[in-house]
């Protein structure tokens, strides 16, 4: 009896002196905490869940894959270190702190991605040697993004940048020739904040833009100049208090804002307050092409600044807009890059007050046509083939009519290349 | 009490601290900078919750993809970066790191995952 304790005490003895007690069967199976690319000293760092003893990785091999050119890189001799005891080294830590550091032969590639694996390591404490470590994502240094850079954009409602100068035919005329133009900033201003032990905050940014359009044929004059300062509100459907609608509706957008609408030649000018919002819908996969749908609800209401005719304005400017957005994109299979693009906008507006109708004549004058209430529609449907990820070639059409003169728009077609992008704003730290 | 006549300040003060090994140095520098970043595994975790939850598809995660082939329309990317930046269940914040409101400011529905996640692990600072 005395000597089975004796013989208990001098294991617990052991295993205090060493600093480790006997690791658990889990503990055997090791796996990768972090990898971090350090640039400055060309090495990677990949840091483990369970500590090794440096002397006992003899037969370990490290690898190192560059998943984005598919290539294994040589490696000099790989480190192992223990930084939980500066002074120990040798000795395995109490905390979870050992790190191997990988040198690699050659320069890493900057915006790749490598896959970091090990073989035949084995863990403090172990007796068994681990055959396979899953391997890690090492992402690499990343070139010092620009205060502005491009990036490709699919449609023109998500470009920050757009010209499309196209060649129309329409009913009736002659081939003639329109500048389709925007521009538009967006900067966000506060994060949206939710979630468990959380205070429910909406995301807002800013986003300030002008669109134009300008035809040389007079009778294609729609939303010919358009101003706006809107304000983005987004409102995310927080999934764990509302799991059942964050599945059919994960959130709204609101784009308030005040607007100037006028035609090309300012004869009538709005000024308009705004509001719509946007129902984010989740979208569908139909083989290689995907389908995203948009429907949304607005008002708009302010009055009239200037007028074409005197008395076409009675009251102030209210409607009701109802509409909605369908992008349908076909993808190349092997690339997973979007080959064709077909966006479709459509916009009911109805009335509440009375607002003139015009129609142009041969010289390019607007000529009366009604003061009323009618509802007016308006659709357009373009298709975009990307030559390159900034360039397009597309085909429109165009019905309906738009604020301020609704000058009708019918049965247009387009033809013509479109340059298309987003801008990207380098982002500053909090802290 | 004077501060300067404090015996036990000044022992502390003559007292020369010991230098650590060039090595171990270096691996605390490298355990800070460790620290101060998102994980790889964590950026991947967010990747693949925020994407279906902003209304994407749950295809796996491949790095060299681009959003929109997760579904993700420009309206949907929007939504994307508010679960990133704001969400305490799904984003960076229930790693207990945080993001600058326009840290995803950048990013459209042809940015790469590579380029997102590593625009999420630059500009990412424990909270």
């Amino acid at each position: 009896m005395y000597k089975a304790r004796f013989r208990s005490l001098v294991v617990l003895l052991v295993l205090t002196l060493s600093g480790m007690p006997a690791a658990r069967s889990q503990e055997c199976t090791n796996q990768f905490n972090r990898a971090v690319w350090h640039p400055d000293q060309a090495l990677i760092s990949a840091n483990l869940m369970h500590p090794l003893r440096p002397a006992e990785q003899t037969q370990a091999e490290w690898l190192l894959l560059d998943s984005t050119g598919n290539v294994t890189v040589s490696l000099a001799p790989v480190t192992v270190q223990n930084y939980g005891d500066p002074d120990h080294p040798e000795a395995p830590p109490r905390a979870t702190s050992t790190s191997v550091y990988v040198r690699p032969m050659q320069p890493l590639m900057i915006n790749h991605t490598y896959y970091f694996r090990a073989r035949n390591v084995l863990t403090a404490g172990c007796k068994k040697i681990q055959a396979e470590i899953a391997p890690t994502v090492v992402l690499t240094e990343r070139k010092t993004p620009p205060v502005f850079a491009v990036s490709p954009s699919t449609s023109r409602d998500d470009s920050d940048f757009y010209l499309a100068p196209t060649i129309d035919g329409a009913s009736g005329s002659k081939a003639s020739y329109t500048l389709d133009g925007k521009f538009q900033y967006r900067r966000a201003w506060i994060a949206p904040q939710f979630g468990t032990n959380t205070t429910y905050r909406p995301g807002i940014s800013f986003t300030p833009g002008m669109s134009v359009k300008i035809s040389s044929n007079p009778k294609e004059d729609g939303d010919s100049v358009n101003i706006r300062a809107p304000v983005e509100v987004l409102t995310i459907v927080d999934p764990i208090s509302l799991p059942n609608l964050a599945k059919i509706l994960p959130a709204v957008i609101a784009r308030p804002g005040f607007v100037v609408e006028a035609d090309k030649k300012f004869h009538d000018v709005n000024a308009i307050f705004s509001d719509g919002e946007y129902f984010v819908l989740h979208g569908l996969d139909y083989g290689p092409m995907q389908i995203v749908t948009e429907p949304m609800v607005g008002l708009e209401t302010g009055s009239n600044l200037k007028a074409q005719t005197v008395g076409t304005y009675p009251s102030a400017i209210l409607r009701a807009d109802l509409g909605f957005r369908v992008v349908a994109t076909i993808f190349q299979p092997s690339k997973g890059k979007p080959l064709f693009s077909l966006e479709s906008n459509y916009i009911r507006r109805l009335l509440l007050n009375p607002e003139p109708t015009y129609t142009q004549d041969s010289k390019g004058n607007l000529v009366l046509l009604s003061v009323g209430t009618q509802p007016r529609d308006h659709v357009d449907l373009k298709i975009s083939y990307n030559l390159t990820p900034l360039v397009a070639l597309s085909v429109g059409y165009e019905f309906g009519e738009l604020p301020p003169v609704y000058t009708k728009v019918d049965n247009k077609y387009t033809f013509g290349v479109t340059f298309k992008g987003q801008l990207q704003a380098k982002p500053k730290n909090t802290d | 009490m004077n501060k300067k006549s404090n015996p036990k300040k000044k022992r502390m003060a003559r007292t020369p601290e010991r230098p650590l090994p060039k090595e171990a140095a270096a691996a605390v520098k490298i355990e800070k900078v460790e620290e101060r970043r998102l994980r790889a595994d964590q950026l991947e975790t967010i990747l693949i919750d925020c994407i279906p939850l902003a209304g994407g598809s749950h295809d796996p995660i491949d790095l060299s993809n681009i959003l929109q082939f997760y579904r993700l329309d420009k309206d949907s990317v929007l939504v994307f970066a508010g679960y990133v930046v704001g969400s305490a269940d799904y984003g960076v914040r229930r790693f207990q790191f945080k993001l600058p409101p326009n840290a995803l400011d950048g990013i459209s529905v042809s940015s790469k995952l590579s380029e997102v996640a590593n625009t999420i692990q630059d500009n990412a600072v424990p909270a």
